[in-house]
């Protein structure tokens, strides 16, 4: 029972990370930043079983703010990081019509896991660009707190993921299209997992039109009695997520984001939409 | 400004607060259950027969019962459910409430008997969680309610796991709290409140509390 202490919002950090993908096959210019501060919520009141059903859960919250963070080395050398500096989750109290109180509510806040990737341009040519990527997630998050100790910041376990992406622009630049594939090897016995989605983006003048889709297949390779110790959130989760988001480009140097990302199937994971918010600076 | 965007943002996690969920109550079909577990009354003998009345909130209520015997020259009761066997012979006893009712079937003759102090349920597991193994509602000596889960069981793991004896096999409104699920596998025992009968309720819950999900569950057979 202890052991579910790493399970209860990795799904959410999960899906938070895939959508902080950004750059496609192309890698930060030497010596250029990218750094935004976003906001991630979500407030959950329905929950992917194992089987894949939508069922209604007590309201579960997530309010992550981020920063994140490209810098190129070199011309084909970059580094990306992805910090949650502020992680705060929450359950709802439970009361029956009358107001008698059912279940208390509880909170947790702390820093979340980071992860920091090193990326690195296979190709460049023309409007087409393809990269790799290898990264890691480090658990620095809280993994089971709050009056319940169910609540989390982090999953507890180092991620190591290796990813390639690919893009291609047209419309002289006004778009672009991405795909990526990879693969996150988990510690502590959790089930690796397969990564993938694809992406496309449009201009129109200050902004920035982007949609997103990217899943999460687990290999369910870890082990089995982690498997049923987990029985809510964590391993062997999977998604099929749908992201759109604007960007508005203030001028050159800042501007301001704004999306959400739904999960349009999944395994063991919050099944309502969650919201993005960000702005960022370019030097 | 764009840093004064950035603080705002960092301020909206702080300020994230604790909510409330107002559950709906369920709506379950009325309940008469006749909780005096007698299966046979000697000849001259009497016995008062106890039953319990739950509303469609599965909530226990004080109501009056009407009783009735199939056959009152071989076994009479009272209006009170005080039962008395005068011939041999096989009776339906009915308790009801409104329309809802149960029945009791009762041999006039012999020696008085009561039917096995125990109910068992096997487990089926909800939402692809696994749940199995057989639970059983003892009856003690001192007359007391013990649920023992049999070495066989298991349950898939969770946060916040109770333990729940209910009249629904997918909630636990009016049901009652044995507390906290105390191992994922093998044997276990938990007490049962002294107000709970053999017969009061239908279901064990193994119930995600926190969450609010249903894990599985298993159904007395008698």
């Amino acid at each position: 029972m202890v052991n579910f202490k790493n399970s209860a919002l990795t799904a959410l950090l999960l899906l938070w990370v895939t959508v902080a993908y950004a750059g496609g096959g192309w890698t930060p210019k030497a010596g250029t930043n990218y750094l935004k501060v976003g906001q991630y919520s979500i407030l959950a009141r329905h929950y992917y079983t194992p089987a894949g059903d939508r069922v209604p859960i007590t309201t579960t919250g997530v309010h992550i703010t981020s920063v994140y963070w490209e810098h190129g080395f070199t011309d084909r050398l970059g580094l990306v990081a992805y910090v949650p500096i502020f992680s705060r989750s929450t359950l709802n109290r439970v009361v029956w019509p009358d107001g008698s109180l059912k279940e208390e509510g509880d909170q947790l806040t702390g820093i979340g896991d980071p992860e920091v990737r090193l990326k690195y341009s296979l190709y460049q040519k023309g409007p087409w660009a393809l990269s790799v990527a290898v990264g890691v997630g480090i658990p620095l998050g809280n993994p089971g707190g709050g009056q319940t100790e169910l609540l989390q910041t982090g999953d507890g376990e180092f991620n190591q993921k290796l990813l390639l992406e690919g893009s291609r622009s047209f419309a002289g630049g006004r778009g672009y299209a991405s795909a990526l594939v990879g693969v996150n090897n988990r510690t502590k016995n959790f089930s690796e997992e397969l990564h993938y989605g694809a992406e496309l983006g449009y201009r129109f003048g200050p902004v920035w039109l982007i949609g997103r889709l990217m899943g999460l297949e687990s290999f369910k390779n870890g082990d089995d009695a982690l498997v049923v110790t987990n029985g809510v959130f964590s391993n062997n989760l999977e998604y099929l997520s749908l992201s759109p988001e604007v960007v508005w480009e203030a001028n050159e140097r800042w501007g301001l984001t704004a999306g959400m990302a739904t999960a349009l199937r999944g395994e063991r994971i919050l099944a309502d939409p969650a919201y993005t918010a960000g702005v960022y600076v370019k030097w | 400004m764009q840093w004064r965007l950035g603080l705002l943002m960092m301020l909206l996690s702080f300020g994230a607060c604790i909510g409330t969920d107002v559950l709906d109550w369920p709506v379950l079909e009325e309940r008469v259950v006749i909780a005096t577990r007698l299966q046979a009354l000697a000849l001259g003998e009497s016995r008062q027969l106890r039953a319990e009345y739950y509303d469609t909130l599965g909530m226990l209520m004080n109501r009056e019962v009407t009783w009735s015997s199939s056959q009152p020259e071989l076994l009479s009761i009272t209006p009170q459910g005080r039962a008395t066997a005068h011939m041999e012979g096989l009776v339906v006893v009915t308790a009801q409430v409104g329309t809802a009712m149960d029945t009791l079937h009762v041999r006039a003759g012999g020696a008085t008997e009561e039917m096995n102090p125990e109910r068992r349920a096997s487990f089926q597991g909800l939402g692809n969680y696994t749940v199995s193994g057989t639970g059983i509602l003892e009856q003690m000596p001192d007359s007391t309610l013990e649920l023992r889960f049999t070495a066989s069981f298991t349950a898939s793991n969770g946060p916040g796991l109770h333990v729940y004896l209910s009249n629904s096999n997918g909630g636990v409104a009016g049901g009652v709290d044995l507390g906290e699920l105390k191992r994922n596998s093998g044997a276990q025992t938990y007490a049962v409140p002294a107000s709970v009968t053999l017969n009061s309720y239908n279901y064990i819950l193994i119930h995600c509390q926190p969450f609010n999900v249903p894990f599985g569950y298993g159904e007395f057979q008698e």
